[in-house]
């Protein structure tokens, strides 16, 4: 039992730094970032809810973190149109984004604020479980340490979106068809 | 997959982050080059445990995920338990387990309520959990959510000292075929679960397992290997069905069946050796197997309504049967639970509803035994009704949660759980919380109605009276509720994004914990009971029963067990997250506490009182990933000793366990995307030392050893 304080030693420095070996891993908030980017690539808003020209307007509500994020794509072009990230977005306003993304500490209004969105063109996405399910347009799950999305056909189709049929294959789930 | 850049990318930002603790640029400005198919394959590092329920709740809670179950190595859920900060476990063998959070430890642990999807492990014959017949497999847990503290309010009685809330995965989640198999030696000897799970056109959803486990005994205290295999075997499934965007249904359900050896030392009543004093009293050595067997259905209906409002019912019926010597556990309970939240203005967030069980006990005793009991068939019913409002005075600020849950059991009676919390949260970073609640520990059937010939002390010639000590059911003294008053605060907060904490303090006082109230070895009578037969007509018989003569000459003492001491508990509890690394998660747990067992109490000799809960414990888990496809986890834990000692009589109950360390590891490679293999080895610093002696059950001291397993974990969507 003498050697056990050197083998624990030996057993941190292996678990720390014993290994330099690439890795594939990203935060949460960066995966769920790079997502957001994506889907926009893949949605299609109605004409008059976009002019060339315009702005793509990305709002975030509940999850600080990850507007910190995404805030580094902010004027980052996207096909022909630049994304400009909302800073405040105050609870009344929301249908005038193009994106939103809801954060889980909004879970509570999550019902609420789908219901005030009512036919706007907004795509809706959230990390919050079951959202899409539950009348969302896109959610993002953690299943074994991967996220991967779900999607609700008919909420977007009732904010008039279009997705690509790429994107949809991926969907892990597809609700609402 | 963009591979090269990604590694590329990693290789400097790791280099930057040992250097200087801090993101690199390099990484921030690759991620949005991933594409959709690149993104499905990275995985995810969680950076914090702040998800809005945690870190939003006027509670203790931690959760224990999917990822750290298989990243513990642990096989069996009390040592998966073992995660959580506070939360105390022990083993008593290769089979048996006692475990509890915030002191009272014991095989049979009464002040901690158990669920699984809500479905209630509690046994309302002994109190506390049989964790032999909880084999659920471990692949199918989402996440297990362990609430510190007293929780009656939102979980009803029992919930003293905690709540552990083990959650199933949805059958949308376990679509495909999975295979997850392990060998080796002690506990990790062998094992197979198999599922296959499959989704409809509507959204519905199914699973089916079959899950069989094989373990080996450990060792008898003199070194001998020890009869405690368990071997288990049980068939679960789940069926989701989503209808529409609002309402959701699941079915779930299980049979099984439990085998586990155990060795009891059981006291020999044979009047042929009335006088001798080496055998008559003497404990004789019983191995036995203890089987269990049963099945439970439970179905529950979730519907989100248009105004912010939920409304949740569910009803599961179980069945149970366990053999053991002398009694047997045959039980079927039905259980309907409902509940209705809705927003109220907008401040208010209401919450009420009631539930409703009954539990029938059939033949609890078999006759002949060394137990009595004054009814074989029992029936034990629990009602309540229960209403909370969250209050928020300021938005995302400060919010006020009152409610009470008023319940009425067989034995308990009625009796009000209020709880009183306030949530501050200055900013999105960190929240500070108050409690106050009231909570009752109901009587269980055993502790009510069952007698038991506890200890037989031989007289050494047959001119002394042979001595009997009975403890007398608690039925006597009309045992009832133990109530607990705790109060306890707390503090959360994610210092920077790769450091969290979590403290919390805690202070409760229990009211009329079971225990000894008296006991008749003190009276006058006794001089005189000396000299003629035994005298207790319930002794009496009990001992014909056993084949005595009735005019024998003999001392029968009976404990008179009842509400006795009252208790006071404090305690410390830190847990903490760091991500030295984006591979690397560390975490610190650790927990202090100081039990103050009535210094004004009657004589109480119960254990479970004195010493059987370690005044600290804590644990160290590091997990790196060396890369996407390999995975190295140790876990170093330290418990401190067990007094088993009556503080206030300064009496020892058996031998003190000393303070230990152990140590798991585990070596994870993901072969291919579907196939990941594992070599775990736990308990590596044994040196095959006991952990707890057992307790409520006559059983052999065993102790564990080290297991060394390799699993394979293959799943196929």
């Amino acid at each position: 039992m003498k050697s056990t304080p050197r083998f624990l030693l030996i057993l941190f420095l292996l678990a720390g730094f014993g290994s330099q070996a690439c890795r594939a891993e990203l935060s949460e908030v960066q995966v769920k970032s790079a997502y957001v980017f994506n889907f926009i690539k893949f949605v299609e808003w109605p004409a008059d809810a976009i002019k060339p020209g315009d702005r793509i307007r990305l709002c975030v509500i509940g999850n600080k973190d990850l507007h910190a994020s995404l805030s580094a794509l902010n004027r980052r072009k996207v096909g022909e149109y630049e994304i400009q990230i909302v800073p405040h977005s105050s609870h009344d306003a929301l249908s005038a984004c193009h994106v939103l993304f809801i954060g889980e500490q909004e879970q509570r209004r999550l019902l609420a604020i789908i219901k005030s969105l009512g036919y706007a063109p907004v795509l809706t996405i959230s990390d919050i479980p079951g959202f899409a399910e539950r009348g969302g347009g896109i959610g993002l799950l953690n299943r074994n340490n991967k996220m991967l999305f779900e999607v609700n056909l008919a909420s977007t189709r009732k904010a008039d979106l279009r997705l690509s049929g790429q994107m949809l294959n991926l969907a892990a789930n597809i609700f609402g068809k | 997959m963009n591979k090269s850049l990604i590694c590329g990318t990693f290789m400097f930002s790791m280099l930057a982050a040992t250097a200087h603790a801090s993101t690199s640029i390099a990484e921030e400005e690759a991620w949005p080059e991933l594409s959709l198919g690149d993104l499905m394959k990275v995985g995810v590092e969680s950076a914090s445990r702040k998800s809005q329920s945690v870190s939003n709740t006027a509670a203790a809670v931690f959760v224990i995920s999917a990822s750290d179950i298989k990243r513990s190595g642990a096989l069996t859920i009390p040592e998966i338990l073992h995660l959580a900060p506070g939360v105390e476990v022990a083993r008593l063998g290769n089979n048996k387990f006692a475990v509890s959070i915030r002191g009272f430890n014991g095989r049979m642990a009464n002040k901690l309520l158990v669920l699984v999807d809500g479905r209630s492990i509690y046994s309302s014959l002994y109190g506390g959990v049989i964790w032999e017949a909880e084999n659920l497999p471990l692949e199918e847990i989402n996440r297990i959510e362990v609430i510190r503290g007293s929780a009656g309010l939102a979980w009803g009685s029992n919930a003293v000292n905690g709540v552990i809330n083990i959650i199933t995965k949805r059958a949308q989640d376990t679509t495909g075929w999975l295979v997850d198999t392990h060998a080796g030696t002690e506990t990790g000897k062998a094992g197979l679960a198999l599922r296959y799970g499959a989704k409809g056109e509507d959204g519905s959803a199914f699973r089916v397992t079959v899950n069989g486990q094989r373990r080996d005994g450990g060792k008898e205290a003199n070194g001998k290997e020890a009869q405690d295999e368990w071997n288990d075997n049980s068939l679960t499934f789940r069926y989701d069905k989503p209808e529409g965007l609002a309402t959701r249904w699941f079915f779930s359900g299980r049979v099984f069946d439990s085998h586990s050896d155990e060795t009891w030392l059981i006291p020999t009543f044979d009047p042929a050796e009335m006088y001798d004093a080496a055998q008559y009293g003497a404990t004789q050595i019983a191995p036995f197997v203890s089987t269990r067997k049963g099945g439970d259905l439970l179905g529950r209906f979730e519907r989100s309504t248009d105004g912010g409002g939920e409304v949740r019912v569910q009803t599961y019926v179980e069945h149970f049967h366990g053999d053991v010597p002398g009694s047997s556990d045959d039980h079927t309970t039905l259980d309907f639970d409902a509940q209705h939240r809705f927003p109220l203005g907008d401040a208010h967030d209401i919450v009420w509803g009631g539930n409703w069980r009954q539990t029938r006990h059939r033949e609890i005793m078999q006759p002949g035994g060394f137990l009595t009991t004054s009814s074989p068939d029992v029936s034990v019913s629990l009602s309540s009704l229960f209403v909370q409002d969250e209050w928020t005075l300021l938005p995302r600020t400060f919010s006020l949660q009152a409610g009470v849950r008023v319940e009425r059991q067989t034995y308990g009676g009625t009796s009000p759980q209020p709880s009183v919390r306030a949530l501050w949260t200055p900013s999105e970073t960190q929240s500070f919380w108050l409690a106050w609640s009231k909570t009752v520990r109901s009587p269980n059937v055993v502790q009510r109605t069952m007698g038991a010939y506890a200890v037989a002390i031989p007289s050494a010639s047959p001119s002394d009276p042979a001595i009997l000590i009975f403890a007398a059911p608690g039925e006597q003294t009309d045992f009832g509720n133990e109530k607990v008053r705790t109060l306890e605060a707390g503090h959360r907060a994610q210092w920077t994004p790769s450091f969290f904490s979590d403290l919390s303090a805690y202070i409760s006082h229990y009211d009329g914990t079971f225990g000894k109230v008296s006991d008749n070895s003190d009276s006058p009578a006794l001089n005189d009971m000396i000299a003629g037969p035994f005298a207790d007509p319930t002794c009496t018989a009990a001992l014909v029963n056993f084949g005595n003569n009735p005019t024998d000459r003999g001392i029968c003492i009976t404990h008179i067990y009842g509400n006795a001491s009252p208790v006071r508990t404090r305690g410390l509890e830190m847990s903490t997250e760091w991500n030295p690394l984006p591979v690397w998660r560390l975490q610190l747990n650790a927990s202090r506490m100081w039990v103050d067992a009535g210094a004004n109490a009657s004589y109480d000799a119960s254990s479970l009182l004195y010493g059987s809960s370690p005044k600290y414990q804590g644990s160290l888990r590091s997990s790196y990933n060396f890369s996407a496809d390999r995975q190295f986890d140790l876990w170093l834990r330290r418990i401190g000793s067990l007094a088993y000692a009556d503080q206030n009589r300064g009496t020892s109950l058996a031998a003190p366990v000393p303070a230990r360390t152990e140590l798991d590891l585990r070596f994870a490679e993901q072969v291919t995307p579907s196939l990941e293999l594992s070599l775990a080895l736990q308990n590596l610093l044994s040196k095959d030392e006991v952990q707890f002696h057992p307790d409520w059950m006559p059983s052999l001291t065993v102790v564990p050893q080290r297991t060394v397993y390799l699993k394979a974990l293959w799943h196929v969507r």
